[in-house]
């Protein structure tokens, strides 16, 4: 019993972190029709960015991580301005390349920057993170009860930013329909900034939080978490910000009971993870809560 | 006049010929997986050069190396292995230090016929390909079985949990290695449990190992994986001790595993309290020029280095071939104990066995190679 | 006959002596670099005949590559290295009882190729019909990865991520140009015909296409295919060129890099992605300066940069959709000469 509320917790864990950076692919996905490829790396430099403000700077945890944070969110933002904005009206397919290119730049950057490296490096977990908690047989870290407390409240607020509030409205009527939006007199790029300043911020968050579990930086941290996540986006219904909740938490609890259960499957858990992304995309590409999308002719 | 000026012209000619620098190739990982690696020897050997510790010419003529980025990819090393001998013209490599790409630069090598040495390339495959090629370490059909011995006769477990990276070639050799010995010395392997490079969460295999309540655990897999599942393990309350191998001795161990990694131990090559002769002052300049302990990784990069010129002084020559054949035939107190190389280019070498204690490497017991042969006679090989 | 035949005529001539020349007397070095972008070359024909010229976005040559690159070696290995690389799953039936000799090799890059194209068939029929744009990039991706991961499990065939070593070196200037030459024409006759029409037609409207009768289905998974048998003819001939295969060897930087070779050679080019193919063999060993000369590392940084700018400044590439023509050397021929001859006079 003890095994199976452990691995429960763990799922629900794990299951919060992909949300977190689920959203933000689920929302540019939503308004510029883009798989921004470079998001699992956003979500990378996150935890660097703790790493180069402790570090470097001796800036108090806390202090680092909201720095950290805000820095990213200004990252995503920057991405957008200026490998994003200039090929608004060009084919779709040259922004994807861009992306890739965006997502190979930010990788190698961190491998050539002097003070990160191709090593790994330590991230700084603060204690309360790595206090253990007994409960009878079920020992739990502190990361596993703050992780997903942290990502309810990120969600519960990015839930009222969405539905509550002005730019959430425009980011909605973007993703409806961006013409007629311009034509109501939307700033459509200040709606996209925002987009990606909230994805990001959301990447940041679930970053930081990946380090104070998994607590080993290095380049290329972010690329399975980022498919994953977006499997997770898919699975959800892509475009739908519930639904990226919901399938991150699924993924989550899938990942960790098939190593558990089937470990003999584990060395072909990213097969799996993949062919379930297919699968959704052949058969059900509107995903579990997404509308059918309207064919643009 | 005439003989005098052609005299002069032949003795400058003479002079300069001499003094052509003597290429050495290093195909060192900077980046990609193994970067920590290739980065120690690199550390290594410029500060085994600057401090005069190892010779910087032989045969009056200056040693140089050039270093080149293998990436911890076979095309890479392949690429960096044809250009360090047609391009730079090396007479010899050092590197490269993972085994993967050593055999993606291993053909190449021997088609031209320019020796290799790879300090830590434990993987048995690599010295086969052929008499060009040669490794400065112990190799890992050696290294499962002492380390089985040691979970045998050390922590006197009986049965025994394994988890390997399946995405490593040196780490399934070894896994495999491990079992294959601690089921032919009596012992049994209850679980052989699966993970990848790069994977974070262990949680699923150490709840599995939970279950079947083992008396070790072996994972010979590479720092980061350990340090992690290390982690994972002391928070869910496993309370075995954790035994690794050569992968392991890297700083990052201790930086990222923490308090958990504390009471690991793992077979290796070397460990600074070893230092005898040469090795005295290698391990006192190393920690006056870096304020850190010397590693066994940068040690061995160093030995390669020594090897290679002591083969180059006794052949006499800078000849490619020449230096192969002094190689063979190699017997040197070089920085990590005496080496003796064998033909096949395998050299017969101690083991060390290491523990984590209070953040440092403490060396904790030290296996001859005899100890080995006769763990693979009792095995029945 | 007419000029540009006898023009084409003389310059495969031309090619001929100088591989001929050249696999005895080249430089190694410069050897293998032409080896490579060869290779590349050829990669890069098959995937801009579905990316560029078709307008169908798959990020997945790396997989077909390495099926084509692990086919060709289970063919070719030598049994007494058959008998050693496997150290712990033995090496599976059929291909522990065989080797084939060097004339089998052609037969050996074939069947790769073929494999490729069964692959791609897989992946083709439900992708191609459903998918399009990003999902199409995605799944071809997925696949790509999934080959990936299979490799790394099914240690009977492939012996895992330890690979195999020992592969004989085939590959010389000979077969990598050779390969690309003949995939290279099949390429360009597929584009100037009819079919070739129809696949443009697909890329710049497929409604459009479709309701002019076009079957889109069946000509984007016959592109398709030909753009997996490329790469699976690349991958053998890769394999055999370096000597050993892992599975890491065909991962997604290989897509990476045969993408910055058909968007800078311009998207939809077969002439822009054969010149790009060699272009980028180069500048890959010209950059390694800045690796050592700098941090390791630094030249996938400007890798990615160049691949940015080319997207946002620089869109059309090379030769843009353009092809390579004869005229269009004569006439810059003649533009030259007249230009020289006036500064002269």
């Amino acid at each position: 019993m003890a095994t199976y509320l452990q691995q429960l917790l763990n799922g629900v864990t794990l299951g919060s972190l992909y949300a977190l950076i689920a959203i933000g692919y689920t929302m540019v996905y939503g308004i510029l029709r883009l798989i921004n490829f470079a998001h699992g790396d956003v979500f990378m430099w996150a935890g660097y960015w703790v790493f180069f403000l402790v570090v470097l700077f001796h800036l108090p945890w806390w202090m680092a991580a909201l720095c950290a944070v805000a820095l990213t969110a200004l990252m995503g933002v920057a991405i957008e301005r200026v490998a994003y904005r200039p090929l608004r009206e060009a084919p779709r397919i040259s922004l994807l390349i861009t992306a890739i290119g965006v997502s190979f730049l930010l990788e190698n950057l961190i491998i050539v920057l002097p003070w990160a490296g191709g090593r790994q490096k330590p991230y700084p977990t603060p204690a309360f993170m790595t206090q253990i908690y007994q409960a009878g047989n079920v020992r739990i870290q502190g990361v596993t009860i703050w992780v997903p407390l942290i990502a309810a409240a990120c969600l519960l607020g990015l839930i009222f930013l969405v539905y509550r509030t002005k730019v959430g409205r425009a980011m909605r009527a973007i993703a409806t329909d961006t013409e007629t939006t311009a034509l109501m007199g939307a700033d459509i790029n200040r709606v996209i900034s925002y987009t990606f300043l909230v994805g990001s911020a959301l990447a940041a968050v679930g970053g930081i939080l990946w380090g104070c579990r998994y607590p080993r930086l290095q380049w290329d941290l972010g690329i399975m978490p980022g498919w994953r996540a977006f499997t997770a986006a898919v699975i959800g219904g892509i475009g739908n910000i519930v639904g990226a909740m919901l399938g991150g938490f699924l993924l989550g609890l899938a990942e960790i009971l098939i190593v558990a259960f089937l470990p003999g499957l584990s060395g072909f858990r990213d097969a799996l993870i993949f062919a379930i992304l297919i699968f959704f995309l052949l058969f059900r590409p509107t995903g579990l809560l997404g509308k059918p999308l309207k064919e643009k002719v | 006049m005439k003989f005098r000026l052609a005299v002069l012209a032949v003795a400058a000619l003479g002079v300069l010929g001499l003094a052509q620098p003597i290429k050495i190739g290093c195909l060192l990982e900077f980046t990609g997986g193994c970067a920590a690696y290739g980065q120690m020897a690199r550390d290594a050997l410029e500060f085994a050069r600057a401090v005069g510790i190892v010779p910087t010419e032989v045969l009056g003529r200056p040693i140089e190396l050039v270093y080149f980025d293998a990436r911890t990819e076979p095309t890479e090393a392949a690429t960096g292995a044809t250009r360090l001998i047609q391009v730079e013209k090396v007479v010899a490599i050092i590197g490269t230090m993972c085994s993967g790409p050593f055999l993606g630069a291993a053909e190449i090598v021997q088609a031209a016929g320019v020796p290799m040495i790879g300090p830590t390339t434990t993987n048995p495959l690599t010295t086969q390909v052929g008499d060009y090629l040669f490794r400065a370490c112990f190799t890992d059909d050696d290294q499962g079985p002492v380390a089985a011995d040691l979970a045998l006769s050390f922590f006197g477990a009986k049965t025994a949990a394994v988890v390997i990276d399946v995405a490593q070639a040196y780490c399934v050799g070894l896994g495999k290695y491990f079992i294959e010995a601690f089921e032919a010395l009596g012992g049994k392997v209850v679980a052989t449990l699966y993970c990848r490079t790069g994977d974070v969460d262990y949680t699923a295999q150490l709840t599995e190992i939970m279950r079947v309540n083992p008396d070790i655990i072996y994972t010979p897999n590479y720092y980061t994986e350990v340090a992690l599942m290390a982690r994972q393990a002391r928070d869910l309350g496993l309370t075995q001790p954790i035994l690794g191998a050569d992968g392991l001795y890297a700083p990052e161990l201790i930086e990222i595993g923490g308090a958990a990694v504390e009471g690991i131990h793992f077979t290796t090559f070397w460990h600074p309290d070893l230092a005898t002769g040469i090795a005295l002052r290698y391990v006192e300049e190393y920690r006056k020029y870096f304020g850190r302990d010397p590693d066994a990784f940068g040690a061995l990069a160093v030995d390669c280095y020594l090897l290679i010129v002591d083969a180059i002084q006794r052949a006499g020559s800078a000849d490619p071939k020449a230096i192969k054949e002094a190689l063979q035939t190699a017997d040197l107190e070089v920085i990590t104990g005496r080496t003796i190389m064998t033909p096949q280019g395998d050299p017969i070498k101690d083991f060390v066995f290491l523990k984590v204690e209070n953040g440092q490497f403490v060396y904790a017991t030290m296996i001859p190679a005899a100890r080995a042969a006769e763990i693979k006679k009792l095995m029945g090989k | 006959m007419r000029p540009n035949r006898v023009l084409t005529g003389l310059f495969l001539l031309g090619l001929a002596l100088f591989v001929w020349w050249g696999d005895a007397h080249l430089d190694r070095f410069v050897w293998r670099i032409l080896n490579f972008g060869a290779i590349y070359a050829l990669a890069a024909v098959g995937y801009t005949v579905i990316n560029g010229v078709t307008g169908q976005f798959s990020l997945g040559p790396h997989g077909f590559m390495l099926l084509g690159g692990y086919l060709t070696t289970l063919f070719m290995l030598p049994m007494h290295q058959k008998r050693v690389v496997w150290l712990f799953t033995p090496l599976s039936w059929p291909f522990n009882q065989f080797t084939l000799p060097y004339s089998g090799f052609i037969l050996a890059l074939i069947a790769g190729g073929i494999l490729a194209v069964l692959a791609s068939l897989v992946v083709g029929i439900p992708a191609l019909r459903a998918l399009r744009g990003d999902y199409l990039a995605i799944a071809t991706f997925g696949f790509g990865e999934i080959l990936y991961v299979l490799a790394c499990n099914f240690m009977g065939l492939t012996n895992g991520p330890m690979g195999i070593k020992g592969i004989p070196p085939y590959t010389n200037l000979a077969w990598s140009f050779g390969a690309l030459v003949v995939l290279t024409y099949a390429a360009v006759r597929l584009k100037n015909s009819s079919f070739g029409r129809a696949l443009r037609a697909i890329r710049e409207d497929e409604l459009a296409a479709e309701s002019m009768g076009i079957n889109v289905f069946r000509h984007k998974l016959l592109a398709f295919m030909f753009s997996a048998f490329c790469a699976g003819v690349a991958g053998g001939l890769m394999a055999t060129l370096i000597g050993t295969i892992t599975p890491d060897l065909f991962r997604f930087f290989m897509t990476f890099y045969l993408l910055m070779i058909i968007v800078f050679g311009g998207l939809g080019s077969i002439s822009g992605a054969v010149v790009g193919g060699f272009i980028f063999a180069a500048i890959f060993e010209a950059l390694r300066f800045v690796d050592t000369a700098v941090v390791p590392g630094m030249r996938m940084v400007v890798f990615a940069i160049l691949l940015i700018l080319t997207m946002l400044f620089f869109r059309r590439g090379l030769f843009g959709r353009e092809e390579f023509t004869w005229d269009w050397v004569l006439r810059g021929a003649q533009r030259a000469w007249r230009w020289a001859w006036a500064k002269m006079s």
